[in-house]
């Protein structure tokens, strides 16, 4: 059988008796369906710490075209590690679509050591890649709105240091130009795509430690320089 | 690291990468330090390292499996020398792994003094990879100082000069003159105690993706330096990466469907 098929067969379990094995009580979990759930950060909070908690590094050799495995030993390890009593759990990043519509083909684990349900985790998932990039673009597009409606901080469009992301592998979309078309589409000016992981909301995300943590970073990042050098 | 006792995480590309960003950035600004590592390898991706045709990966091939355990080792000497973690590697095992190439590989990763486990969880679930449950057990037990590639105070060069040598295995780092005025502009503005976020290709350990094994004295060229400052890093892009990819001439998309109520092709 194929990763897809070994998937579709699983027997899920509603992810509140999954959130029961880790003594999390169902009013602290945000469902997204029967199957995929958030923790409440709150609820995160206030648990106590456990001093004797391991965090165990999985990586790998460099990359090859015949495949490592890496996500599919982080899962066998954490069945495993169950396996034989002790108390684990996974952290995983959420696969990008961009690599999964290429290469990859899906990011979740393969054979009897995935994650599930895959099609949904390879492919939107809870949708916050989406909130991600929307949130990068939203900023890309206040910065060209600012400059068409009179550029009141003096902003060199040459010199525009942050780009619009996308999750999709798009060479056509590396370097572009944009606010072509008149003066009602502001001034044109050298610009270009990065994926959506590239996004240093992405990694401020990824780093923050709380929600005021998380604004503060945002205000923090450098999207352009003005006319004259500092 | 609140709701178990084990909490296993991952991180992309090799250890090179991935690993080197997760402690030199994650851990270092988290707080966060791993007990144990897992060191992930194929056999078919050794062979491949060592010259290894894919059209043939599949069929027994000790010289190339010999030539690329070197890819294999150079990581088992970062994670263990430089990142200063205990680890265990474990074989991704497949039918066509012969018993002569795991012979040759357990013996070469045990004369570093490194355990190595063969893994069948792809086959056999949580119960195929009990060797490596209890073996990263083991590991948790030992006290560990893990320890980074570069320390806050050197200075954003030579915090790359320290990346391309002690995990690359570079002779130098190159950047031409505006890249450095950058770099220098950087330093004097207050951003020289970030950290160093490296993009480079994920498949080699020097910047020419076609240098499979473990190349040495090879040159990082610094192409671009971004500032993130509101995630408190330095981007330096070196050699030819992409921060966009593009799809492959037969890209997975083309065999992704949704047949009778269910998607299908994903793998």
């Amino acid at each position: 059988m194929s990763d897809i098929e070994i998937a579709q067969a699983a027997n899920m379990k509603p992810v509140q008796e999954i959130g029961a094995m880790l003594g999390i009580d169902a009013s602290h979990l945000e469902p997204y369906g029967h199957y995929k759930a958030k923790v409440s950060l709150k609820y995160l909070d206030a648990l106590p710490k456990r001093d004797n908690s391991k965090l165990i590094l999985v990586t790998a050799i460099s990359p090859t075209p015949a495949g490592e495995g890496k996500t599919t030993t982080t899962v066998g390890l954490g069945d495993a590690l169950r396996v034989i009593g002790k108390d684990a759990m996974l952290a995983l990043r959420e696969p990008s679509l961009g690599p999964v519509f290429g290469m990859k083909g899906g990011a979740a684990g393969g054979g009897y050591a995935q994650v599930v349900p895959m099609e949904d985790i390879n492919l939107h998932f809870t949708g916050d890649f989406n909130a991600i990039a929307l949130a990068n673009n939203l900023l890309a597009a206040l910065l060209d709105n600012h400059i068409h409606h009179g550029n009141a901080l003096g902003i060199d469009v040459r010199r525009i240091a942050w780009k619009r992301v996308v999750d999709m592998n798009d060479r056509a979309l590396r370097d572009i130009v944009v606010s072509l078309g008149g003066v009602g589409n502001g001034y044109p000016r050298q610009d270009g795509f990065d994926i959506v992981v590239a996004s240093e909301i992405m990694a401020i995300f990824c780093l923050a430690t709380s929600l005021e943590d998380l604004k503060e970073r945002m205000g923090k990042i450098v999207v352009a320089y003005t006319r004259g050098r500092i | 690291m609140k709701l178990a006792d084990y909490v296993v995480t991952e991180a992309g590309f090799g250890a090179d990468l991935g690993a080197e960003k997760f402690i030199d950035i994650k851990c270092r600004k988290s707080g966060l330090r791993p007990s144990a590592c897992v060191l992930v390898a194929t056999i078919r991706a050794l062979k491949y390292h060592g010259g290894g045709d894919l059209k043939t990966i599949t069929e027994e091939n000790l010289a190339a499996l010999e030539a690329g355990i070197v890819n294999l080792e150079k990581h088992v000497a970062n994670i263990r020398d430089v990142y200063n973690i205990p680890l265990v590697v474990s074989i991704n095992h497949f039918t066509s792994d012969t018993e002569a190439e795991v012979a040759l590989l357990r013996a070469k990763v045990e004369a570093m003094g490194v355990k190595i486990v063969l893994a069948t969880h792809w086959a056999d679930g949580g119960k195929g990879a009990v060797d490596l449950a209890h073996a990263v057990v083991e590991l948790c037990e030992k006290p560990t100082e893990v320890t980074f590639v570069y320390p806050d105070d050197a200075t954003l060069l030579e915090k790359i000069n320290l990346i391309a040598s002690r995990i690359y295995g570079a002779s130098e780092v190159t950047a031409d003159s505006k890249v450095r005025a950058r770099i220098k502009e950087l330093q004097e503005s207050g951003y020289g105690h970030f950290p160093v976020c490296v993009a480079k290709t994920q498949y080699s350990f020097s910047t020419d993706a076609a240098l499979r094994g473990a190349p040495t004295g090879h040159s990082i060229n610094i192409r671009e330096v971004r500032l993130s400052a509101g995630a408190e890093f330095i981007v330096m892009v070196c050699g030819e990466v992409m921060t966009m990819p593009g799809l492959p001439k037969v890209p997975s998309a083309e065999r992704i469907d949704f047949i009778d109520g269910k998607v299908v092709g994903l793998f």
